[in-house]
């Protein structure tokens, strides 16, 4: 029995394509005749020649050793007189790929693993790159960037200088081998400590204001000093590099990704900057056990930044009152110490882990 | 260098000349059964931790190329996917051998960079020849014959000269841009041209400009009136981008021509502006699973508005010799992410 397919043959000199007829025989002879005149344009063994694989719908290539082709749409002539004279299955991809079955196996496995891959396999990876850079790299990361903030964000501090002082006194002993190289005091950004990549820590005024008692202060900087400890800011860089460069790559060739893949990294972002929080947390905890500072003391000061948040939300007192044009900001502003925190119930339970 | 702009123009396609054929693209994929093969590369991809992607990019091109028609031919995709896991091995290699130097000192990684800077030129000239070659419409390979001097020329000198004049001369980059890139192109032996000029370059500069500067104003008096104006900037950026999109993709189809033959685009900014709206929400909404389709969208829209203007007979185009191009340079740019210019 003789199969006959309908396409086009091109010599595979120049574009000149003609319709004509592909005729595969049982004995593996494929052989090409033009429609119009029933001339053989070119005779093979199937052992020499190469049949494109199935694609979708897509037109099959069937190239010949001196480059002659013969394009078809029928693939599936193609494909029946394939899987009678060919080993193996040709198709194999092709199957995976027209399996409703399958595809939604794929679908849900692709699914499970990017949930999986970003919510333990990333913070792992980021961790353990974070943690072997060498110092150096680290201090370079962060560099001037209390001076952007300054540009930007924080407004000079207004506390009396003795303050200031008193408070650097109160932390000293703590600072001993912790990596922090600086305090600053700053206003502008509601109650609020940051902990810059560089070991500067920055505490305003608000935020001294706030608290009632110096351990209350101590617990901040301890839970800023775990930031610096855990690296936050470089793992921060890295997850979101790496997630970026295996989406890509993963995804890849989808322009369109471009303008859609911010979107989750930015949920990506707030998810893990949660998670550091805790991680900061639990350093605090830690620490304070170790100086035999009364853990209750974290609990007040997160309970008192908690109702200091809320009252902001209402649209009042939110620290500097003459400001207004600062207040908004205050309510907006992604630094905002308690928006990217976890709820503070959670945080205060945390204690009984540590007790 | 400016070379004679009037010369090309002679052969330029008007459309009150006689005896032309308009033949459109037409692109014949499916969002659905384009999605089922995506999903399935992904898996494969992360199931081989990788290796697969280089197949994955095969049927992904092969995709698109295959379902592509012009005068009832369709474009091929011809590369192997063993071809592109050899580049994308090496490529591993030397971006792993950055990570490592930036480690031990981040001097030599700085070394580094400058040598590989040094061989972006001659990487995106091999990364076309290698497109270019791997690209094929009736059994005729296309070719690219940059060297990599011009590169250097089109590709970062004439830009870092349209930045440094703060702006002034980037549309006459723009146009060096792609003029290396049409002008060193061929469909076999067969030579592209280009005939965009200047001050086509240059009014698409300054309405986009414009457009950022009035979409500033109006942010700006918005700040008075409510909190969030700052995120007017999303809708002037999308604004500015379609513009510019559209107007660069037909300036570039209209200004090649292929010998007596030529192109035309017809992109229209609200159309287009509904396919990127539609394809956003969409992708949006189904967490990215339409991503696929969406590619789908956009190239039909492109497709559909962009034709070929044969003047005669499209048998005659003769294919060139034999080379062989090996796919380093291509996973090379790919994976430090130069971006190769063009439209």
């Amino acid at each position: 029995m003789t199969t006959k397919i309908e396409g086009k043959y091109s010599d595979g000199k120049s574009s000149r394509m003609e319709n004509a007829l592909l005729f595969l025989t049982d004995n593996g002879t494929i052989r090409v005749e033009t429609i119009n005149d029933e001339s053989v344009r070119i005779t093979a063994n199937i052992s020499v020649v190469e049949f494109s694989s199935r694609l979708g719908n897509t037109p099959r290539t069937i190239k010949f050793p001196n480059d002659a082709q013969f394009v078809t749409p029928d693939n599936n002539g193609v494909d029946a007189y394939l899987s009678e004279h060919r080993v193996g299955n040709p198709s194999l991809l092709h199957l995976l790929e027209s399996h409703l079955g399958l595809v939604t196996v794929a679908t849900i496995f692709t699914f499970v693993f990017v949930v999986f891959f970003v919510w333990k396999g990333l913070p792992k990876i980021s961790e353990t790159i974070a943690m072997q850079l060498p110092e150096q790299i680290v201090a370079e990361a962060g560099y001037g960037s209390l001076e952007i903030l300054d540009e930007f964000w924080l407004k000079p501090s207004k506390l009396p200088e003795q303050q200031k002082i008193d408070i650097h006194t109160l932390f000293s002993p703590y600072l001993v081998d912790s990596g922090v190289t600086g305090i600053a005091f700053r206003r502008g950004i509601g109650p609020n400590a940051l902990m810059l990549p560089d070991g500067m820590a920055v505490f305003t005024d608000e935020l001294i204001l706030l608290a009632e008692n110096d351990n209350e202060l101590i617990a901040i900087l301890f839970h800023e000093i775990g930031h610096l400890k855990h690296r936050h800011f470089l793992r921060r860089i890295i997850q979101d590099s790496l997630a970026t460069l295996i989406f890509a790559t993963i995804f890849g060739g989808i322009e369109t990704a471009d303008i859609v893949l911010g979107v989750p990294t930015l949920f990506l972002d707030a998810a893990y900057s949660r998670q550091f929080e805790l991680e900061a947390d639990r350093y605090a905890l830690n620490t304070m056990n170790t100086y035999k500072i009364e853990l209750s003391y974290f609990s007040s000061i997160m309970e008192k930044l908690q109702n200091k948040k809320a009252a902001c939300d209402k649209g009042k007192n939110c620290g500097d009152r003459n400001d207004s044009e600062l207040q908004d900001e205050e309510k907006n502003i992604v630094l905002n110490y308690l928006s990217t925190h976890p709820v503070t119930e959670d945080r205060i339970s945390l204690i009984k882990e540590y007790r | 260098m400016p070379e004679s702009e009037s010369k090309t123009k002679e052969t330029s396609l008007h459309k009150s000349d006689s005896e032309f054929d308009r033949k459109p693209f037409e692109f014949k994929g499916d969002g659905f059964e384009y999605f089922k093969i995506w999903i399935v590369n992904i898996s494969l991809t992360i199931l081989t931790l990788g290796v697969y992607s280089a197949w994955a990019k095969v049927r992904n091109n092969r995709y698109f190329y295959s379902n592509l028609y012009l005068d009832g031919h369709n474009f091929e995709y011809l590369a192997s996917p063993i071809t592109i896991l050899k580049g994308r091995i090496v490529a591993v290699v030397v971006f792993a051998i950055y990570i490592g130097l930036s480690q031990v000192s981040p001097l030599a990684a700085g070394g580094f960079t400058i040598l590989l800077l040094i061989f972006t030129p001659w990487i995106a000239v091999r990364s076309m020849m290698f497109n270019h070659r791997m690209s094929a419409y009736r059994n005729v390979q296309f070719r690219f014959h940059g060297r990599w001097g011009e590169a250097a020329m089109a590709l970062i000198v004439w830009p870092l000269i349209g930045i440094a004049t703060i702006g002034i001369m980037y549309p006459y980059a723009l146009l060096q841009i792609n003029r290396f890139i049409v002008r060193n192109s061929t469909y076999g032996t067969t030579k592209f041209a280009f005939n965009a000029t200047l001050k086509q370059y240059a009014v698409i500069v300054l309405v986009a400009i414009g457009i950022l500067v009035l979409g500033g104003g109006i942010i700006f008096a918005f700040t008075e009136v409510f909190d969030f104006a700052g995120v007017l900037i999303i809708p002037v950026y999308v604004f500015f981008l379609i513009y510019t999109t559209v107007s660069f993709t037909n300036l570039y189809y209209n200004s090649v021509l292929l010998s007596e033959h030529g192109m035309e685009a017809e992109l229209n900014f609200l159309p287009y502006a509904k396919v990127q709206l539609i394809n956003f929400t969409l992708i949006v909404f189904t967490l990215g699973l339409y991503l696929p389709a969406a590619k789908v969208r956009k190239t039909k829209y492109f497709s559909d508005n962009i034709s070929f203007i044969a003047r005669g007979s499209l048998e005659g185009f003769v294919v060139s010799e034999k080379e062989q191009v090996s796919a380093l340079g291509e996973e090379l740019g790919e994976i430090f992410d130069f971006d190769i210019g063009g439209v």
